[in-house]
Order: structure tokens, then C-alpha cells, then sequence
């Protein structure tokens, strides 16, 4: 049988909020001239699209790595 | 170099159909996250004895390889499988670089899913395939792990993104298996800007579904276009 899914209740009511709270800010904030908008500057953890086991352990390490490097870099200002 | 998770996982999928799921699927799916085991349903066999072969026989070149039962919290020996997947579904294997968990029938999914589940896979991992993210939500329903609500926050993200997109444009009948994949009122809304009048009317009745379950999205939808209710 085929699963269909739909967004839990309460999942649909937080972002119903937060969209009301989004609007209600920009709202309040008056025009603005545009801007330039961010360039997508992510980088893939891979250069192609995992095509293996192995490669899809290769990310869940390199994230592993990145998330431990940044929190031995991390100290209280 | 290829870890001994990994091995036994394609060389399974080179005799039998292999989907991917938990963690490493929503890997594949696009999520940057981490995950220290392996989780992979098997194909059903006739018996679940038979079923329970092909996994000790994958694991034959392994030395240091055991089985956990996850339910019970402790190792079972290799006769005692059957009896685990019988009562908990899966099996846990350890002793490898990483945990491999090999699953009979996963959580909210009958054994008889499997074939519309591997027909409705799109992503392949050498021979392995990944499970779709409709499906792979379903396994992350109903669970106490955080983990699973990120993932399927996630999913529902990448879901109405891609399927909003299709239903823009599709015929009726791909807007009918779209929508028995996923629906939620942006696909709704998606499906009320294609020139098809039959793929309004599905976009229409799936505002209501969702209205009538109190989605204030869609409530506010249907009000906007002076629908009733």
C-alpha cells in the first residue's frame, strides 16, 4: 500500500505562526530598496551525488568532523 | 576504502533488493547529518527461517560479527534470529566498523510494503536502493527520537518543493499519484495553477481534506476563493 504523508497538525500550526509573526514584522518594518540577494555559496560534501554506501558514510564522518572542529573551537565571550 | 558495513550491505543487494532507510537515506536525500549505524530493509523471502539465511550467509566472512536483539537490550545467538525478527522486526549486527541494522518489517510499514516501497525508490547506491522520502517518513512516524522529527521536517521541506513543482504543470493522473504520495495545502495551491481543470479539482478536495482537519492554511485557502468549506 502506498504511504501518504501530511504534515502533523501541530507542525502545520507552527509554521501557520510563524508565517503570521514573519508577515506581522515585515509589516511593521515599511518598504525597503531592494537588495542584492545571496548567492547559494554552499559546497557540496561531495562533487557528484553519492553513488554509494561508502559515500553517504563519507558525509555523515566529514559532518562529524566539521561539527567536533567547530565545538573544540568554541569558547564563552 | 570501503568499511565492512558497507560490504555486506552491496553484497546483499547483488542477490536481493536492498532498500536504504533511517538515517543514511535522508543522507542520500540531501540532509547534511550524521549517523553512526547502518539501517537497511531486506526483501521479504517465503519464510522468515529463509529470510534469517541470507543473513547469516552475508555475514559468513566476518569473524568478530553478533547479533543484538535492540528490544531486548542483549545478543541473541545466530539460531535465535528467527525469533527475534519474528518479535522485534530487526535485527541489530555488530562487531563491524559500524552497526548494521538489517530490518524485517520497519516501524509503521507491513512486510508486503516492500514492493511498492523498492518500485517507488528513485535513488540508487550501487545496487542498493533508497528509500522514497513518503515512505521513509512513515518509518519516522510515531518514534521518540528528535532526530526523526528534524528528518522529517526535512523530507516534508524537500517533498513539497519538488512535488508543488510537478503540479504546476502534470497530467491528472501524475497529480493523483502525487497526491497520494504527499499533500499538504502548498501542493494544494500548487495544483490550482495548472490549466487542467481535473488537477484543480484535486488541488480543490485536498484543501478541504486538510480544512476539515482544522488546517488553518487551507481554511484561510478555500476562504480566499470563496470556496465553502
Amino acid at each position: 500500500m502506498l504511504k501518504r504523508h501530511t504534515p502533523s497538525l501541530e507542525s502545520v500550526w507552527a509554521e501557520w505562526e510563524r508565517e503570521k509573526r514573519a508577515a506581522k514584522r515585515l509589516a511593521a518594518r515599511g518598504p525597503r530598496p531592494e537588495r542584492p540577494r545571496t548567492p547559494d555559496n554552499s559546497e557540496p560534501w561531495l562533487k557528484y551525488p553519492p553513488q554509494s554506501i561508502s559515500d553517504l558514510f563519507y558525509i555523515s564522518d566529514k559532518v562529524a568532523e566539521v561539527v567536533a572542529q567547530c565545538r573544540a573551537r568554541l569558547h564563552k565571550l | 576504502m570501503q568499511g565492512q558495513a558497507s560490504q555486506i550491505i552491496e553484497s546483499l543487494a547483488a542477490e536481493h533488493r536492498v532498500l536504504v532507510l533511517g538515517g543514511m537515506a535522508v543522507i542520500a536525500h540531501g540532509l547534511s547529518r550524521t549517523t553512526d549505524d547502518a539501517d537497511i530493509w531486506l526483501e521479504p523471502m517465503h519464510s522468515i527461517s529463509a529470510w534469517c539465511d541470507v543473513v547469516r550467509d552475508a555475514l559468513g566472512d566476518f569473524q568478530e560479527v553478533y547479533f543484538f536483539d535492540v528490544s531486548q537490550h542483549r545478543k541473541i545467538s545466530p539460531a535465535g534470529l528467527p525469533h527475534t525478527i519474528d518479535t522485534a522486526g530487526m535485527v541489530r549486527v555488530g562487531g563491524l566498523d559500524r552497526y548494521l541494522d538489517i530490518f524485517y518489517q520497519p516501524n509503521q510499514l507491513d512486510v508486503e510494503d516492500f514492493d511498492t516501497a523498492w518500485n517507488f525508490a528513485t535513488l540508487g547506491l550501487g545496487k542498493a536502493r533508497v528509500m522514497d522520502e513518503s515512505f521513509l517518513m512513515a518509518t519516522k512516524t510515531d518514534t521518540a527520537r528528535p532526530s526523526d522529527q528534524d528528518d522529517v521536517s526535512f523530507l516534508e521541506k524537500k517533498l513539497r518543493k519538488e512535488i508543488s513543482s510537478r503540479l504546476a504543470t502534470c497530467t491528472p493522473s501524475e497529480a493523483t499519484l502525487l497526491f497520494s504520495r504527499y499533500l499538504d495545502h502548498a501542493t494544494c495551491e500548487a495544483a490550482l495553477t495548472n490549466p487542467e481543470p481535473a488537477v484543480r479539482e484535486l488541488g480543490l478536495s485536498g484543501l478541504r481534506e486538510l480544512a476539515a482537519g482544522g488546517n488553518p492554511f487551507a481554511i484561510e485557502a478555500l476562504k480566499k476563493r470563496g470556496e465553502p468549506l
